[in-house]
């Protein structure tokens, strides 16, 4: 029952933390001074007239990055629950851990010897 | 079952922007002693009003959105910051049965509302339509997901020793001064969790996503008035939630000699906040001496340093808790330590074959 | 083969030793007697280097300079008299000045109509005056001297910041308590003038 409760209360406690921020912000939008102007809401580039747009393509870097990121938080998904139990696996836990932590960590130092990781 | 389980709602969602507001004045008093300054003392005494002379600016602050902004993304970032950093505090308990809601994958639902805010800080920078607000969100981005690794395989020792994810059994499994930090591995991971958890909350010196002097602000570059405030709120709020969580998983949460006189749960209650405020003040500490990281040794930092050392680390606590005694505290002190040497020769140990790369040969360089 | 890490300790010891000696100096400060009120500003020294301005103030050095002002010979308090005043009204000083803010109306007798040699207003535009010490350099009479105050700060530009004769007047009392190594000087000299 207990377990059914604690889920919700975090729904109840969405609700409440959501109401935060709304209430902040629309009691500052009763407060605060609105006089809008065209140089006010051009867009922040140090002073001089915006050129060109900001949404442009970005460096594949970035997506190196992040596919390492999923590989290893997919390892991580697997990890947390192996280590709740790895008491009752004793050795054998930690051989089978061991080889495939050690298939992702060669991964890793493939892509770190190809120089995936050099960020310049 | 009545109304009751509003009640820990209710304090979290009040304490919350009090405890934020009393962060910043802490922050700022520290940072201003280690600099040999006053920091802030003119609000009030000892400048303890100053937090709520920023609120009321912050409120009275004109709200701007930028022309050709996603005016959508740029009005729900803020609230998607908040609304995960509140929600950390959920699962931390402050003292026995003191825990709003004590789950099961506590460890884990921390995490997963903690990370939740790239999400939000990626939304802020894309919806405003600035050049330095892309930048900083992707660099937020990267920044985040590639210390999001290190701190979770760091965070996977708890549960090896444990055998729990439930923060609450995590603490009772310090209780009598058994405290985690005084295991050669458990010393390694709180380390680790702080440098991952500063990355994470974007703090000092991994602040590369709203770094001042290159990228303005970053991501909130284009935020103004009670929108910015948001964003603060929610780093502070995070910043206290992720010292709460180093004071529960490695400094016995709370743990400590109880007075006699005064109720167990009122110094259980006391020994967690002021591990939690010691917590912050090493974060303070931190940000008051070290300039920030380049983006390129940020990203090494990351993968050639934090991950082999996490990796070494929990192989340690493997150990440790398979060989109980001295063979298991050698080994677990041994392998990070080897594992921290070897890396951060390899990392820092200029490789020409890979730096030169993209340098045409003739030139000399 | 160099060990990483050591100097990041180091770094983190030195912000810990600021931020104790702020306190022990702090308390130190508050407890001696003899280290009350006085305002850090040697290097060799620990601990908070603010001084807080309005309540604490730094001693300006004798040759800082502010604002020209007109001397006569006094007390303090004293009302400046046409007798007791310096000034000539030769007017040497408004031709020096480089952003011309000085303004001079010679006084006349008002028994025969004939200039006399006194100043009867003298005005110097604050806000227009550069602190370059010019008239002071140049009066050949040690009238127009420059002074300490720097707190001139007002609400608007065109009463207030043209300082007029009576305004401008201070004793020679408030110039040897203000400039006691310069007063010294010109009155060893006027002596040497006057056995001579």
């Amino acid at each position: 029952m207990s377990y059914h409760l604690n889920y919700l209360f975090l729904g109840v406690f969405f609700v409440g933390a959501c109401a935060v921020p709304v209430l902040a912000l629309g009691l500052a939008r009763l407060i605060a001074p609105r006089k809008p102007g065209k140089e006010k809401l051009s867009s922040y580039e140090c002073g001089v007239e915006t050129s060109g747009d900001a949404w442009v393509q970005f460096r594949v870097q970035y997506y190196l990055f992040a596919i390492l990121f999923v590989v290893f938080d997919v390892e991580a998904l697997f990890l947390f629950p192996w280590a709740v139990v790895f008491r009752e696996m004793g050795m054998a836990g930690l051989a089978a851990m061991a080889i495939f932590l050690g298939i992702l960590a060669l991964g890793l130092a493939y892509a770190w010897q190809e120089g995936v990781l050099e960020w310049d | 079952m009545g109304l009751g389980f509003l009640i820990p709602a209710i304090v979290i969602l009040a304490a919350a922007p009090i405890g934020m507001m009393g962060l910043t004045w802490y922050e700022r008093k520290v940072i201003a002693r280690m600099q040999d300054r006053f920091g802030p003392n003119r609000v009030g005494p000892y400048g303890l009003l100053q937090p709520i002379a920023d609120g009321i600016k912050m409120f009275t602050k004109e709200d701007l959105v930028p022309e050709g902004a996603d005016r959508f993304c740029h009005l729900l970032a803020p609230i998607l910051m908040v609304v995960p950093s509140l929600f950390l505090f959920t699962v931390l308990p402050l003292a026995p049965g003191a825990v709003a809601a004590p789950l099961a994958t506590g460890l884990l639902f921390f995490m997963a509302a903690g990370s939740s805010e790239t999400l939000a800080i990626f939304m802020a920078g894309w919806g405003s339509r600035n050049k330095f607000s892309l930048l900083g969100a992707l660099r937020s981005a990267a920044q985040m997901i590639s210390y999001e690794v290190p701190l979770l395989l760091t965070l996977a020792v708890i549960p090896l020793v444990v055998g729990s994810l439930n923060l609450v059994e995590v603490v009772k499994a310090q209780e009598g001064f058994r405290w985690f930090c005084a295991t050669p591995w458990g010393l390694t991971a709180l380390a680790l969790t702080l440098i991952a958890g500063l990355a994470e909350v974007n703090r000092t010196p991994f602040d590369l996503p709203e770094a001042e002097s290159e990228i303005v602000a970053g991501f909130h570059t284009e935020f103004s008035g009670m929108k910015f405030a948001l964003f603060y709120m929610a780093e502070f709020l995070s910043t206290l939630a992720l010292a709460a969580l180093a004071a529960i998983l490695f400094l016995g949460g709370w743990d400590g000699p109880a007075a006699g006189v005064v109720p167990a749960r009122w110094t259980n209650a006391l020994w967690m906040t002021a591990k939690t405020l010691g917590m912050v003040f090493v974060m303070i500490w931190i940000r008051g001496t070290f300039p920030r990281f380049r983006m390129d040794q940020l990203m090494g930092f990351a993968w050639k340093v934090m991950v082999p050392l996490s990796l070494a680390n929990g192989l340690g606590a493997c150990f440790w808790v398979l060989r109980p005694g001295l063979a298991g505290n050698v080994v677990s002190a041994a392998l990070p330590l080897g594992a921290f040497l070897v890396f951060t020769q390899l990392w820092l140990t200029p490789k020409p074959h890979l730096t030169t790369k993209w340098i045409d040969p003739a030139l000399k360089l | 083969m160099r060990i990483y890490g050591l100097e990041l300790l180091r770094g983190l010891s030195v912000t810990l030793g600021h931020f104790i000696a702020s306190y022990t100096e702090g308390f130190k400060r508050t407890f001696a007697n003899r280290l009350r009120g006085q305002v850090r500003q040697d290097p060799s020294e620990r601990g908070i280097f603010t001084v807080q301005y309005p309540e604490e103030r730094l001693r300006v050095p004798e040759r800082f300079r502010v604002l020209p002002v007109l001397i006569f010979n006094g007390k303090e308090g004293e009302k400046w008299t046409p007798a007791a005043e310096r000034c000539t009204a030769c007017g040497i000083c408004a031709k020096v000045c480089p952003p011309q803010c000085i303004w001079i109306v010679q006084a006349k007798d008002p028994a025969s109509g004939k200039p006399t040699p006194k100043a009867s207003e003298f005005f110097i535009d604050v806000d227009v005056c550069m602190n370059c010490g010019l008239c002071a350099e140049f009066c050949p009479f040690d009238a127009i001297k420059m002074d300490h105050t720097f707190e001139l700060g007002g609400q608007e530009r065109k009463v207030s910041h043209i300082f007029d004769i009576d305004k401008l007047h201070v004793s020679t009392e408030y110039y040897a308590k203000t400039h006691p190594k310069a007063w010294a000087q010109e009155e060893e000299a006027r002596r040497k003038k006057a056995v001579k």
